[in-house]
């Protein structure tokens, strides 16, 4: 049996949280850098999580032909 | 060898042609029993039963054979059905999956937006009273960077 193919979404590299700008330093600065960095961490737990989905839903797939 | 000629040739032709075989070797067998006590040909009688009973041992033996090989190959053909089946169920759990991150990213982008929209809405109001010291930014990227906050910016390496 070929290899799983992964759905193509899993496969994009994880970016990484962004720094606050030397030149930023206002709470609102900080706030809209943290709102984008949780932004950030929720998508690529969605994508985790999907990893964990895709791997139980293809072991019982290649089960279901042994 | 043999086998990976035979793997080419379709079930019916095989099939027939060990039939075949057999068969004449059984009706030989038979018809040279007959022929032999027939007066004036009885040697050609003879000669059909030897080569008969040729036909019948080799076609026995390409019976049992031709049994195995139907029987593998349906093993394979079944194995084969089961495995489409295995891949198209996985495309469509993984049509699922793309599908539902891709619903969650809109979501977290909708839901970061929206908050952006809701901090410029209030920005004066939270700014008024507060500005970041150069150690809380320096702590809170080195936090984000999940790297040491203590000293210079440039002494903050990141684990990527």
């Amino acid at each position: 049996m070929p290899w799983p193919e992964a759905p193509v979404v899993l496969l994009e590299p994880a970016s990484n949280l962004k720094p606050l700008p030397e030149d930023k330093k206002t709470l609102t600065d900080l706030i809209e850098n943290a709102n984008e960095n949780f932004g950030t961490y929720y998508q690529i737990k969605s994508k985790y999580e999907a990893w964990q989905e895709w791997y139980n839903s293809q072991k019982k797939v290649y089960e279901s032909v042994k | 060898m043999w086998y990976i000629l035979l793997s080419f040739l379709p079930d019916w032709f095989v099939t027939y042609f060990v039939h075949l075989i057999f068969g004449a070797g059984v009706i030989g067998i038979v018809a040279g029993t007959f022929l032999s006590k027939v007066p004036f040909i009885s040697q050609y009688g003879t000669l059909i039963k030897i080569v008969s009973n040729i036909l019948f041992v080799v076609g026995l033996f390409l019976e049992g054979g031709l049994q195995t090989e139907l029987a593998w190959r349906e093993k394979v053909a079944e194995l084969q059905a089961k495995i489409e089946i295995a891949q198209q169920q996985s495309k469509e759990s993984n049509a699922k999956i793309e599908q539902k991150v891709a619903d969650k990213v809109k979501t977290i982008k909708d839901n970061v937006n929206a908050n952006r929209q809701i901090i410029e809405e209030n920005r004066t109001s939270i700014n008024a009273e507060c500005k970041l010291s150069d150690t809380a930014w320096l702590l809170y990227n080195g936090a984000s960077q999940n790297a040491l906050a203590r000293g210079t910016s440039s002494s903050t390496g990141t684990s990527k």
